[in-house]
């Protein structure tokens, strides 16, 4: 993979950002005018509010970053650390195998009252290894 | 892995910070290099290196034994 400059990622993920808040505010306007699942509704909108504003926050540091010179230099060397970048990669490999663990014994859990919820979480488990394989498949084959 | 950052370091009067901005590393990084918790990258192994223009092997200490 090419590298490319900070200045370039930064543009990049300005550009995420506007797009996902325009699209918690495209979703929160056809929630808000779907009037079929009133039971989830309140939790559409909690996370649509929630995607909204964590897009909003970052937008806003990015730009900031953008602005400053110095604090751009700061974060890209916060980013671009060797260490740093390794203990991100060991933690969401622990993480990885923690979601995968929990799970699981949520899934033995759940048979005990629920056989919908078991085969629910068993399909998510597969669904999750297969992606897991997959994924492993595709970055051995970029280095 | 065991390294002479810090006797190099304090012979050139030069501070974490310093060598950190240097290389291009957080002050962090330095400290676990000198404390052997973190085994430098070649590309960092090399900068450090040639930031006090020597071989790779005259600052990290390579313990065959230890790697084993």
């Amino acid at each position: 993979m090419k590298p490319i400059s900070y200045e370039k990622r930064l543009a990049i993920r300005l550009r995420v950002n506007v797009g996902f808040m325009i699209l918690s505010i495209v979703l929160f306007a056809i929630v808000l005018g779907n009037k079929n699942f009133t039971f989830l509704q309140p939790m559409y909108f909690g996370s649509l509010i929630g995607l909204f504003v964590a897009s909003l926050c970052l937008f806003l540091r990015n730009k900031k970053l953008k602005k400053n010179p110095e604090s751009m230099n700061k974060m890209k060397l916060l980013e671009a650390d060797e260490r740093n970048v390794l203990i991100l990669r060991v933690s969401y490999t622990i993480f990885t195998y923690v979601s995968i663990g929990i799970l699981y014994v949520s899934m033995l859990i759940s048979g005990f009252f629920s056989q919908t919820i078991f085969y629910t979480l068993e399909t998510l488990l597969c669904v999750n290894l297969v992606i897991i394989f997959f994924i492993r498949k595709l970055v051995e084959k970029m280095y | 892995m065991e390294t002479r950052i810090t006797e190099l370091r304090r012979k050139q009067k030069l501070s974490q910070e310093e060598l950190a901005k240097a290389v291009g590393v957080t002050r962090q990084t330095i400290t676990s290099l000198e404390v052997g918790k973190y085994t430098a990258s070649l590309i960092l192994a090399y900068k450090i290196a040639s930031y006090f223009h020597l071989a790779i092997e005259d600052v990290f200490l390579f313990d065959e034994e230890e790697n084993q």
